[in-house]
């Protein structure tokens, strides 16, 4: 064989790679040390969620819906709720206090969830000393989950008609405390990262996407917000209590990794905007619709279809039902933002050093227990 | 000025280096857990009517109910298994039932090398949540 029959080497990274943040598996073509082609194969996480739908009734589905995106599970439960809500046609009776626990709850778990991403993504990088900082605030959310709902990881708490449960004044402690100190510790991590040039150098200029093909590979959330567009459904197609809140949505236009890191860390600061006048507003009342307080009851939407949606810390997390009249949807889509963006990863790491595909993935924030369903 | 990125950075490590840690001494220093733990399940069966809610409403189906009859022809519960394998603490079962004979406790600690173990029946249920306050008042007796 002589050597100009070489031409590319097939490279298999993952499913087991610890850089993948779960079950990803690329096999990528080498030209050298740069990127020729790469096809992401996903599917090992595979738990057939969408016929999982089809034979439980809709209030059985919501635990269910925490096992997504298992980092932002609040916001899963509040897109699924968003989405039944709407298929019965109740979207405007949500009690107004339950409407103000969810985007707190809301806020509380995108922090969390950047903070997780923040620390894992340094971590892949290099940076191994923010990874222990973003820990000890994300440690404070997850007590607050704790406090009101009992559960650390996978809460349960939205549910369809308003929250399981009223807060308590131990929570709104602890919540005024985090916002307080948040501020402070959030510097500490910019001077940990942002001006660092090492940091700079792995980030800057790499993975590059344009706003226009990012709209074209259907790229949403702080990715999307990372390449110039000012999307946010938050602020465009606003659900829960947002309407009523003051906040901005982050965007740079560089469209490369640092921009989405940037994006990640101005919308931590937002998210506690956001909080502050939660705190200031939330009023007295109940937190569930009175139909809804029985979970045995069976909920029968009328024959029809509906889309909700949330912004995610990932993206737009979408769930598409499809009701015949019975108490269990004839069919469930999932529009899971990681599944999207993982299929975007090919086109944005064309052509570069194999050394920033890490890089690139930790930017997208891929969450494979909602990319494969 | 040189390495002014990395300087400002060690400062804030050096800043924390001599403060009190934050993690807990967890395995030897026990956590308290708040009010609405959903831990392992305690099930007295007097209180329990035999309507099935919790059996119906689990997700993944991990309560099985073995109601049979006493002399008299009156419905009785012979036994009450989870399946605590497959429970995922969602706290349905807790929340449908009408007369509370089903709650969560704060007990964590069940992890075990054998599956089979983790199938609780009626009589282990009942005594959930009960042995741990026992050891509790033996330290405070110490």
């Amino acid at each position: 064989m002589s050597s100009s029959d070489i031409r590319t080497l097939e490279l298999n990274m993952g499913p087991q790679h610890p850089s993948t943040h779960g079950v990803l598996r690329l096999v990528l073509q080498l030209n050298g040390e740069i990127i020729e082609n790469t096809s992401p194969r996903v599917g090992y996480l595979h738990r057939g969620f969408e016929k999982m739908a089809e034979n439980m009734s809709y209030q059985q589905f919501t635990p269910v819906t925490d096992r997504l995106s298992y980092v932002a599970s609040m916001n899963n439960n509040l897109a699924y709720a968003i989405a039944v809500e709407k298929l019965l046609g109740v979207e405007d009776q949500i009690p107004e206090r339950a409407q103000y626990i969810r985007v707190m709850v809301a806020e509380l778990n995108r922090i969390a969830s950047h903070l997780l991403w923040v620390a894992t993504h340094a971590l892949d990088i290099g940076a191994m000393t923010p990874y222990f900082y973003c820990f000890r605030e994300r440690e404070m959310i997850v007590d607050m989950f704790e406090e009101i709902c009992g559960a650390r990881l996978l809460y349960n708490y939205v549910r369809i008609g308003g929250v399981a449960k009223d807060i308590t004044p131990r929570f709104m402690d602890l919540l005024k405390e985090f916002v307080k100190i948040f501020p402070d510790r959030h510097k500490e991590y910019n001077t940990l990262l942002t001006k660092n040039r090492i940091w700079l150098k792995r980030t800057k200029d790499v993975g590059v996407i344009s706003a226009e093909d990012a709209i074209n590979w259907g790229i949403s959330g702080p990715a999307l917000r990372g390449s110039g567009m000012e999307w946010d459904l938050r602020k465009k197609r606003p659900y829960a209590a947002y309407s009523e809140l003051d906040f901005d949505v982050p965007n740079y236009p560089e469209g490369d990794v640092y921009a989405r890191y940037l994006v990640r860390m101005d919308e931590m600061l937002q998210s506690i905007r956001i909080l502050e006048q939660c705190i200031q507003k939330i009023p007295d009342g109940p937190v569930m619709m009175d139909d809804f307080k029985k979970i045995t009851k069976p909920i029968k939407p009328p024959a029809g279809e509906s889309y909700g949606y949330a912004e995610n810390p990932t993206g737009e997390l979408g769930f598409f039902i499809v009701s015949e009249g019975k108490n269990k949807p004839y069919r469930m889509k999932i529009r899971a933002p990681s599944f999207v963006h993982a299929y975007a990863l090919p086109f944005m790491i064309k052509g570069s050093l194999l050394a920033d595909v890490v890089a690139v993935i930790g930017s997208l924030d891929l969450v494979f227990g909602e990319s494969d369903r | 000025m040189f390495f002014s990125d990395f300087r400002k950075g060690l400062m804030v490590t050096l800043k924390y280096l001599f403060k009190k840690p934050v993690t807990e001494n967890y395995p030897y220093e026990k956590i308290k857990m708040p009010e609405r733990a959903r831990w392992l399940h305690n099930f007295k069966a007097e209180k329990c009517i035999m309507c099935k809610m919790c059996v119906n409403i689990c997700p993944p189906k991990c309560i099985t109910m073995d109601i049979g009859k006493n002399a008299e022809g009156k419905r009785k519960l012979n036994g009450y298994d989870m399946d605590i394998d497959r429970c995922i603490f969602c706290g349905f079962c807790v929340e449908v039932c009408p007369t509370k004979a089903i709650i969560m406790t704060d007990v964590h600690e069940f992890a075990d090398s054998n599956r089979n173990n983790l199938h609780f029946n009626m009589q282990q249920l009942a005594s959930v949540g009960e042995g741990k306050t026992e050891v509790e008042e033996e330290k405070k007796a110490v």
